[in-house]
């Protein structure tokens, strides 16, 4: 078997072990946020506002008197939601229409030279203007950023599909009478798997990164709802008071973000035959 | 049935349009192979073999373009006679991989990396034989038992990387012999492969062919095996057919001068030939004529040392000089 194998290296390269670790921390975190966490995100107390971290509120407390660690753990749960709702949205809308252009020429030039005009916006641009118009919600967050980084994956499936389909194994398999719609999911696709799984790691860092610019920017994620990104919006002018209200989130963000590239870079390094030899 | 031949290829043309024109890559191209038997396909690269057999299996890619003409009538399992070239998509498809097969060139290549082998060869099985996964991979097994893999039951589930090029081929032997197919066709199955490893390649096919009764199309550009394992010959010069004969004659008596050459060229041959061993082996002069600007004549008169002012004119027809013998040359014509 080959995946065991990979894990087998991953886990001796300690940068993606410690990336490994950390991200598993969060998530457990996120999940198990009401046996992390003693206090209500939402529980206001206002005569505990702005308070530095101390034994009962861990990271301190917001404007609002509301537990900043508490606010974290369950605003986990929506950050990485969204991210993971983005990365699987993408990496499926991506791949489908990566593998159709690269597979059927005809269907090449129309389908890419949508995805070039995508691409031609900023990304952060696209994204506030499709919450702007579809309104701030959770899922339209996703929408919005599923849009925005469909077009990467296609691209990189596309690229990488107009490989593997002039490999012979493909002719080998037309001419075993396997039709066409088989020989694109159940031989071509399975070829594909390690840069789409490398796409994944990656949105979702940047998946985190913009639904935080977003909420900063007041077009993501309706405030009432904690994610790490509402919070450092909502807590923003109170930094010079306490700043723990943008720090602790600020922080989750990064160690999450980065824990996820360098999890990517990883998984990409040891997917890569020609790049094996010089990391190991 | 037994009588007739399982495939008859007549006047098979494929022509490949391009920017600078019309590509003729297989032009006017008949041969026939009779059940059990094997009929080689014999040329330089870029003579048309693989085209034509991409053309019978209709394996060409649609955005080729191409443009066939000609007949293929193939004798199916339950009697039916059937055009190749104009049966259905769908139809060809069933035919596929059960009654018609191929082996490839690469070995390393044409397997899927990402399957074991058991799985690529259950795959075909169950497609055509209808037989559920565990029918399926029993099935593999036996298939591997047959093109000798030792060890099979281990090999199933090992992937492609893990097995060597000789052992990839005996893996392609049996992905194509899976559905016991009529008609194989192998186009240049032991190019990639070293000597030793040929050898036992092309045995393994001779018994397989024995056991099975199938007909094989054997693509090659290599005469030796042709001298071993062919039954019938085609030779083919720049998408046509130049030479056709039984095995023995072809190389007792080769009529075409480009025959002549290739046979020539080979080191054994013209040692034996009676000749003082040559300083020097043998080579054609000159190179295969552009697709698109071919000689008005014949197509191999600017490099035939026998060229007449005839061989200028026309393009000779294929002619008939003995039971089952034609030449494309006028030299025959005249005698």
């Amino acid at each position: 078997m080959q995946l065991p194998r990979i894990v087998r290296q991953l886990l001796h390269r300690r940068i993606v072990m410690v990336s490994a670790v950390v991200l598993l921390a969060i998530v457990v975190l996120a999940l198990g946020a009401p046996w992390f966490a003693s206090f209500d995100p939402n529980d206001t107390a206002v005569l505990d506002r702005l308070k530095s971290p101390s034994a009962a509120h861990l990271m301190g407390t917001d404007e609002l008197g509301r537990d900043l660690y508490a606010r974290i753990v369950y605003g986990a749960r929506y950050s990485l939601a969204i991210a993971a709702l983005t990365a699987l949205g993408s990496v499926v809308a991506g791949t489908i229409l990566g593998l159709v252009a690269g597979f059927f020429r005809r269907l090449d030039t129309p389908l890419m030279r949508v995805v070039d005009a995508m691409m031609s916006f900023p990304d952060i641009l696209l994204a506030i203007a499709l919450v702007a118009i579809l309104g701030p919600s959770l899922l339209n967050v996703v929408l919005a950023l599923v849009l925005v980084y469909t077009p990467r994956v296609a691209r990189v499936v596309r690229a990488s599909t107009l490989v593997v389909r002039e490999l012979l194994f493909v002719e080998a398999v037309r001419a075993l009478g396997v039709r066409t719609s088989r020989i694109l999911w159940r031989h071509i696709l399975p070829n594909l798997m390690s840069p789409i799984l490398v796409q994944v790691s990656f949105i979702f860092a940047y998946a985190i990164l913009a639904e935080a610019g977003l909420s900063f920017l007041g077009v993501g994620v309706p405030p009432e709802i904690p994610t790490w990104g509402t919070m450092v919006a909502g807590s923003q002018q109170y930094a010079s008071q306490a700043i723990g209200v943008v720090l602790f989130p600020g922080l989750a963000i990064i160690v999450t973000a980065l824990s996820l590239q360098l999890l990517g870079d990883g998984v990409r390094d040891l997917l890569d035959p020609k790049l094996k030899k010089t990391l190991t | 049935m037994s009588e007739l031949p399982r495939l008859v290829v007549q006047g098979l043309s494929t022509s490949f349009p391009t920017e600078d024109g019309l590509v003729r890559s297989v032009a006017d191209v008949s041969f026939s192979i009779a059940p059990g038997k094997t009929t080689a396909l014999v040329g330089e690269s870029g003579s048309g073999k693989s085209v034509t057999s991409l053309t019978l299996m209709r394996l060409l890619p649609k955005t080729a373009n191409a443009q066939v003409s000609g007949k293929a009538e193939f004798g199916t399992r339950d009697g039916r006679r059937v055009d190749l070239l104009q049966l259905p998509d769908d139809s060809i498809r069933q035919l596929r991989g059960n009654e018609l097969a191929m082996i490839f060139q690469e070995p390393m290549t044409s397997l899927n990396p990402v399957f074991t082998v058991g799985e690529q060869i259950a795959e075909s099985v169950r497609l055509h034989k209808k037989l559920d996964r565990t029918a399926a991979l029993a099935h593999a097994k036996r298939m591997l038992d047959l093109v000798e893999i030792p060890a099979a039951a281990q090999r199933l589930h090992e992937y492609p990387h893990q097995l060597s090029g000789g052992m990839r081929q005996r893996v392609m032997i049996a992905l194509a012999m899976a559905c016991d197919p009529t008609l194989l066709i192998a186009d240049e199955p032991t190019t990639a492969l070293d000597v030793t490893i040929q050898a036992q390649i092309l045995v393994l096919m001779r018994r397989l062919q024995a056991e099975t009764g199938m007909s094989i199309l054997f693509i090659t550009h290599n005469l030796g095996v042709v001298a071993h394992h062919a039954d019938d010959v085609a030779v083919m010069y720049a998408g046509r057919v130049v030479e056709r004969a039984a095995v023995r004659p072809l190389f007792a008596t080769p009529q075409h001068p480009y025959t002549q050459g290739l046979l020539a060229c080979l080191p054994g041959k013209a040692h034996a030939a009676g000749l003082p061993r040559p300083k020097r082996l043998f080579a054609i002069r000159g190179q295969v004529s552009s697709p698109l600007a071919p000689p008005p004549g014949c197509a191999f008169e600017p490099r035939c040392d026998q060229a007449v002012a005839a061989c200028t004119q026309a393009m000779p027809p294929l002619i008939t000089i003995a039971d089952a013998r034609q030449a494309r040359c006028v030299l025959r014509s005249a005698a």
